[in-house]
């Protein structure tokens, strides 16, 4: 009998190993949050101290934007207010605005720093610890992701199709296309870009 | 001065010029060539070395999940004509939070080949210049560029100059696996259900630091790469996984395998990867 009950353990104990194994493999093939899956929650720190869960949005539409004040391309981006005008054009139509700094070195003081000089209006949140942003598989700054009203990703990638920044006619805003097609009821045309941008430098 | 573009240059914003004229830009760029006078109708090659600061790293032409690629503008005299820019073989950089950028530390040679006129007047001597535009990142990235110039008389026997840098450059081009001295054998996958695999046989052993270096793949992401060796084997299993919502049409590119040889230099093999 002891024999028997041994070889069963075992034989569970394997099936269950190769189980975790699949699973373990189906999650690190594809880090991050795919488009269409819920958008996992955060409890981070804006430049005031305040906590900020992405859970107290419930019922709105979110975009978070990773950033970074010392990346070349935020600071470009945000020189020609690309950010504060889609914040501010879309927070009356049930849009809010997040900025997550996923920075090495990042604290409430110097985020409340980078919102005092470039006229921010909405919060920055804290992610020194490098939780969210590894959630979310942050790569670069800027880095989009539009959250929809039942916590669906909808939209993951660039804030643009310009990357050098001097393209003219065929400039392309996918943040700005995308919440118009959402507030619409329509579906995103273009789920996920590649973003474009510096790393994301996280402490570790 | 006939000008042939064979990048795009970055577009000059204010801040931009401000970054790139700032003191401690960390790369310098020389323009070598490997002939020291032109013959007539003989081609040659031109080379930009990059020198960059320790701790810091500037991109391959595909630069992975973050960065710029490093873009080069020859402009050279009437009749001259330049082929396209060569790359040796990246790192394969892996920075926190699981980002994985391509490029190169320390320096870098990247390499052009010029044809001359088959006739040049006597005594002419012709102006090369290369306008190289770059991100150079450690933990923060700065956006720069740099002209570099090159002057080369005409003779009618040009003899070799900077030999040693050319040779070690173009040993770390990347190689059709045919032609390596390293790899008996490369069988590629066909690619299903969200991966491909490259089985390599090496001819003596293998190398160090085998790295999968790819290209860029437009509506694809590549999502994971897991290298295993064992014995003269090398299998590197490249998952991949199309943008959300679309539908990619059957796409090819050149990817590379990067590895170390036994004197320690950087070698690559080309492998072309066929994703549905």
């Amino acid at each position: 009998m002891r024999k028997i009950n041994a070889l069963a353990v075992l034989a569970l104990v394997s099936i269950a190993l190769v189980a975790r194994s699949l699973a373990d493999e189906s999650n690190t093939l594809a880090p991050g949050v795919a488009v269409g899956a819920h958008a996992p929650d955060f409890s981070l720190q804006d430049q005031d101290g305040t906590n900020v869960k992405l859970h107290d949005f419930d019922g709105k539409i979110v975009v978070l934007e990773w950033t970074n004040p010392k990346c070349p391309f935020v600071l470009r981006h945000y020189a020609v207010k690309t950010m504060q005008t889609l914040a501010g054009q879309y927070k009356d139509k049930g849009v809010t605005w997040l900025a997550i700094n996923s920075t090495a070195g990042t604290t409430n003081a110097t985020d409340k720093q980078w919102a005092t000089q470039q006229n921010i209006a909405f919060p920055i949140l804290n992610d020194v610890n490098t939780t969210t942003g590894k959630a979310y598989h942050a790569t670069n700054t800027p880095e989009m992701f539009i959250i929809g009203k039942d916590g669906t990703l909808l939209y993951k990638g660039a804030i643009d199709n310009d990357p050098d920044g001097d393209k003219t006619n065929d400039k392309v805003n996918y943040v700005h296309k995308a919440l118009d097609e959402i507030l619409a009821g329509q579906t995103v045309s273009q789920q996920e870009t590649k973003p474009y941008g510096c790393h994301v430098s996280y402490r570790d | 001065m006939l000008k042939l573009r064979i990048g795009i240059c970055l577009a000059v914003l204010g801040l931009w010029t401000q970054l790139a004229a700032a003191e401690d830009s960390h790369v310098r760029a020389r323009l070598l060539a490997d002939v020291s006078a032109i013959t007539p109708g003989r081609p040659f090659m031109l080379g930009v070395m990059l020198s960059v600061d320790p701790g810091w790293h500037v991109y391959w032409k595909n630069p992975g999940d973050a960065g710029l690629p490093t873009r080069v503008q020859f402009t050279l005299p009437d009749g001259f004509t330049v082929g396209p820019l060569l790359f040796p073989t990246p790192l394969r950089i892996e920075q926190p939070g699981n980002i994985v950028v391509l490029g190169y530390e320390d320096s870098v040679l990247l390499l052009a080949q010029v044809t001359p006129p088959a006739k040049l007047p006597d005594g002419f001597t012709a102006q090369f210049s290369a306008e190289v535009s770059w991100l150079v990142c450690a933990d923060v990235c700065i956006p720069g560029k740099a002209t570099a110039n090159l002057e080369l008389g005409a003779g009618p026997s040009a003899a070799p100059a900077n030999a040693d840098l050319f040779d070690a450059a173009t040993a770390q081009l990347p190689v059709e696996a045919a032609g390596s001295r390293d790899i008996a054998a490369i069988h590629i996958s066909h690619a299903e259900a969200g991966r491909v695999v490259i089985q390599i046989s090496w001819k003596s052993g293998v190398p160090g630091d085998v790295q999968f270096i790819p290209a860029t793949f437009d509506d694809y992401n590549i999502t994971a790469t897991q290298v295993q060796s064992e014995g003269d084997q090398t299998r590197i299993t490249v998952n991949f996984q199309a943008l959300a919502g679309k539908k990619p049409q059957p796409v090819k590119a050149q990817c590379v395998v990067g590895y170390k040889d036994n004197e320690g230099h950087r070698r690559g093999v080309n492998v072309m990867l066929a994703l549905p």
